[in-house]
């Protein structure tokens, strides 16, 4: 794919991601190169204390400051506001939300931005729920309370998107802009509020089957105070849009 | 309409007919005939929703890809990238 004439930033919001962050770059370098699109990473780093942002440095002295661009942050303050930060110094036009935990693949960018580009759309989502799309790594029940959740979402949300609580994301800058700043939620239903805003403000989402492989290096975090949280912000949601 | 509306607007549109005829406000054969039916008839539809529900959800599971070439393919990159990041200087940490 040749150049279009449009600019992917590529936000990678870290903490304690010292392993993991040589390789999402050198990914994301090696697929966004063979692309031939624009782009650049914008690394927002919350404080990590094992040295993720020395890690960085060292990558933007290899890929150039052009491409890695470091915007850290003192202290952990969260998802929502690590990509407005991020996208106030964003240089594209198009952002990329992509977890840096190696769960998500970035071969699939330029996927999201073909599609993207064949329907106009404002937002491509990956989805791990259609198609080809899927998940390693995890158990039946894992799958199970999964699968419910998204059921549950679907029922009584009615997205127009299949994998509402995934991160991996291309959105129109403006979109996105406007999508966070009608949320209301923070952390993990973050994601599903996001698409939810969308569907409110009669944005048009296409999808784009994903493989998630569950973190490599690192533990999982999905516990019972995550499906409270959950609960919580779907009876919110489902009362309010 | 939020979501909430919708479904209290839909539930409306069964409540109404339905309660009328438990109720007794609108009597005829049919309904007269079919009483007892008619008033588990929302017990009925709870059970056949339920059902479409946990089958969903369990067929929704027992299909779900688990894609272990996604998982080599990652794997043998990471291994391609550490070298490739090492032969251009960089330093892990680990």
């Amino acid at each position: 794919m040749p150049t279009n004439g449009h600019k992917y930033s590529i936000l990678l919001p870290t903490y304690n991601e010292k392993d993991n962050l040589p390789i999402i770059i050198w990914l994301i370098v090696k697929y966004m190169k063979a692309s031939g699109l624009e782009y650049e990473v914008i690394v927002i780093d919350d404080g990590s204390p094992d040295g993720t942002l020395d890690v960085a440095k060292d990558l933007q002295k290899i890929y150039g400051e052009d491409r890695i661009v470091l915007r850290p942050r003192g202290s952990k303050l969260g998802l929502g506001t690590a990509y407005i930060h991020g996208i106030k110094h964003a240089t594209g036009d198009f952002i990329v939300i992509i977890d840096a935990d190696l769960s998500h693949h970035p071969k699939f960018i330029p996927e999201f931005i073909k599609l993207q580009q064949e329907g106009n759309y404002d937002i491509v989502s990956g989805t791990r729920y259609a198609g080809n799309g899927g998940v390693f790594g995890w158990d039946f029940k894992r799958k199970l309370i999964s699968r419910g959740a998204n059921f549950l979402s679907q029922v009584l949300l009615r997205p127009n998107a299949s994998d509402l609580t995934g991160s991996f994301r291309l959105y129109k800058k403006d979109v996105l802009e406007k999508c966070i700043a009608s949320c209301v939620s923070k952390g993990y239903v973050f994601q599903m509020e996001m698409l939810v805003r969308a569907r409110q403000h009669g944005y048009t989402i296409a999808e784009v089957p994903i493989t998630f492989v569950d973190r490599i290096y690192g533990t999982s975090k999905l516990g019972g105070t995550e499906i409270i949280q959950f609960a919580k912000n779907l009876l919110y949601l489902f009362a309010t849009t | 309409m939020t979501n909430l509306q919708r479904w209290l607007f839909y539930a409306s549109l069964f409540a109404i007919p339905y309660l009328s005829v438990v109720l007794g406000t609108v009597q005829t054969q049919l309904t007269t005939k079919y009483f007892l039916h008619f008033q588990l008839l929302p017990l009925l539809l709870l059970v056949i929703f339920g059902i479409y529900s946990v089958w969903t959800v369990l067929y929704r599971t027992l299909t779900f890809n688990d894609c272990p070439e996604a998982a080599k393919e990652l794997q043998d990159e990471i291994q391609e990238a550490r070298k490739d990041l090492i032969a251009k200087g960089f330093r892990f940490r680990d």
